[in-house]
């Protein structure tokens, strides 16, 4: 029971967006963590500016409404309101440049040895995702086809266009790295709950470095034009059940076995 | 069947306390993250599991025991032999269920006494590993990083010959890297010898004739593993270095490599990546009179 409990909690799909949502999605890695921080920091400022020019405004309006003040006070020149509205306007983009950098750095930087690397394979309109950490040969290797389910095979539950057949599975509080690169036009690679939006370009391979904190089900979209199914047909379903470690030993053993029952 | 499950259940969840509590200790010394990530077996984490069980004392004392057990791990990990014998200790009474379940006569559990006994085997070579952060390649294209790893293992192979145990690495690291796609691409170019990279060790050599065709001098030397355009250029830098020493008044040098002409033709062609060849190249020439 236990372990009906803790797999439909864990399955239960709170990684997708929601109707009329207008936050970001929960943060699953440090990386969303951070941006989220970031958007908060700089929502901050931004309201601040907000309130702060709207009353001008509002001030402005009232006051010099002309048959309440038809003639205007004349001033031409004041050096210390120029100077002040100069300095500040130019310190605030300080507060919000220097967060902003700091998160943009970290999330490019690779500072640890990945554990296990998954590759994302754009097609027109499904994924191919690979994993060959544990090759023996070139031909031999776990690949699969990820389809988003169309609306009409969609079970009582599962998301439209989110669902896909085939989920990634991935294991949690691990350092992935995910390659990122098409099979034919421009796609991209995006799971919102990870902060992960990887461009996928024809003949180069981007990676992008995550470590998902949580266990559950993510769900991403293609980011990119990539054809006429792009919006309807294709959620290109990067969708990972993330696990234990436990899942990697087992995976690695049985990976023959996974990648026939997979090839139907 | 199902008493291995109920064992393995709460053994998973185990794990998940015990990883977000070994987290922290962990977490300043981020590189050894993966070492002790490696899944070293559930029966390890199970003896890990039972002590704290079996301690259930204040929470000072749990802290005090998990140190202990990740140090335990990453003692095991290196000495085979030691881990081996402590899966089977550890493990024991695993393997005394499993035999009995074969008996019962299931696939199932065919499968996981196999699996059981691999695991025992097999522990040291399953761990968390995929080709590592490579500082000639931090940003987010890693496309280079991908060929290089594959021309590296061919280079491997073609110095050490193949099946050497030192080039599967190289070889670890470029399936992990490179699209299947690329690789079956690659390996085909590689048959038909239309491969873009250069995979083995090179040579220069040429020879100098007079007019009628007879033989002068001969040069070869030994490059190494480089490029062909970089050998090319070596050759003749040798070559218009050895017309130089025998001063030779009139020179026509004979190329089969039309980007080394076009190269040097070229008013201001100097790749970004060969500038000095090229140049010497250049200067030799402008010293043929």
């Amino acid at each position: 029971m236990i372990v009906l409990e803790w797999l439909f909690l864990t399955i239960a799909p709170c990684d997708a967006a929601e109707p009329w949502q207008l936050g970001s999605q929960d943060a699953a890695t440090p990386m969303m963590q951070g941006i989220t921080d970031l958007h908060h920091d700089i929502f901050f400022f931004l309201i601040l500016i907000l309130v702060f020019v709207s009353r001008i405004l509002v001030r402005a309006l009232w006051h010099f409404h002309y048959p309440k003040n038809p003639i205007p006070q004349r001033i031409v020149h004041g050096t210390t309101i120029e100077i002040l509205r100069t300095i500040f306007p130019s310190i605030i983009p300080m507060f919000i440049a220097i967060p902003s950098f700091a998160l943009l750095y970290s999330m490019d930087e690779v500072v640890v040895d990945p554990a296990i690397t998954i590759k994302a394979i754009g097609h027109q309109w499904y994924r191919t995702y690979e994993y060959s950490d544990y090759n023996s040969s070139d031909e031999q290797s776990l690949t699969f086809d990820s389809y988003t389910i169309p609306e009409d095979d969609l079970e009582f539950g599962q998301s439209r266009l989110l669902e896909v057949d085939n989920r990634v599975v991935v294991p949690a509080k691990t350092h992935l790295r995910i390659i990122v690169t098409p099979a034919d036009v421009p796609h991209s690679w995006a799971v919102p709950s990870s902060g992960v939006k990887c461009d996928a370009v024809p003949g180069r391979l981007n990676q992008i470095s995550i470590s998902v904190q949580r266990e559950g089900v993510y769900y991403g979209q293609c980011s990119e034009i990539c054809g006429t199914n792009h919006a309807f047909t294709r959620a290109p379903g990067n969708i990972g059940r993330l696990l234990s470690p436990l899942w990697l030993s087992r995976t690695t053993r049985e990976a023959s076995y996974y990648s026939e029952r997979l090839e139907l | 069947m199902a008493e291995p499950q109920s064992d393995k259940t709460p053994t998973l969840s185990e794990h998940y306390h015990l990883k977000e509590k070994e987290k922290p200790d962990v977490g300043a010394k981020s590189v050894e993250v993966k070492e002790v990530e490696k899944p070293v077996n559930a029966a390890s984490d199970e003896v890990v599991s039972e002590k704290t069980e079996g301690s259930p004392a204040a929470a000072e004392e749990s802290t005090e025991v998990i140190p202990v057990a990740s140090e335990e791990s990453s003692e095991v990990n290196p000495a085979v032999g030691e881990s081996t014998e402590a899966n089977s200790a550890a493990v024991e009474n695993n393997t005394e269920t499993a035999p009995a379940a074969t008996e019962a006569s299931s696939e199932n559990s065919e499968e996981e006494n196999a699996g059981e006994q691999e695991a025992v085997e097999e522990t040291p070579e399953i761990k968390l590993e995929t080709a590592p952060a490579d500082f000639r390649f931090p940003t987010t294209n890693q496309t280079r990083h991908c060929f290089t790893r594959y021309i590296e293992y061919h280079r491997c192979i073609a110095a050490k010959g193949e099946g050497e145990p030192e080039c599967d690495k190289f070889a670890k690291y470029y399936r992990a890297l490179c699209p299947a796609e690329w690789i079956d691409r690659w390996n085909e170019q590689r048959e038909n010898g239309t491969f873009p990279g250069n995979l083995g060790v090179a040579g220069g050599r040429g020879v100098i004739r007079d007019e009628n065709g007879d033989w002068v001098a001969g040069f070869a030397r030994k490059i190494g593993v480089t490029t062909n355009f970089i050998a090319e250029l070596w050759a003749l830098r040798d070559g218009l270095l050895l017309c130089i020493d025998m001063n030779f008044n009139s020179v026509e040098v004979k190329l089969d490599a039309k980007a080394i002409i076009d190269i040097l033709n070229s008013p201001r062609g100097t790749n970004n990546y060969l500038p000095f060849m090229v140049d010497d190249c250049r200067l030799l020439a402008t010293r043929i009179p």
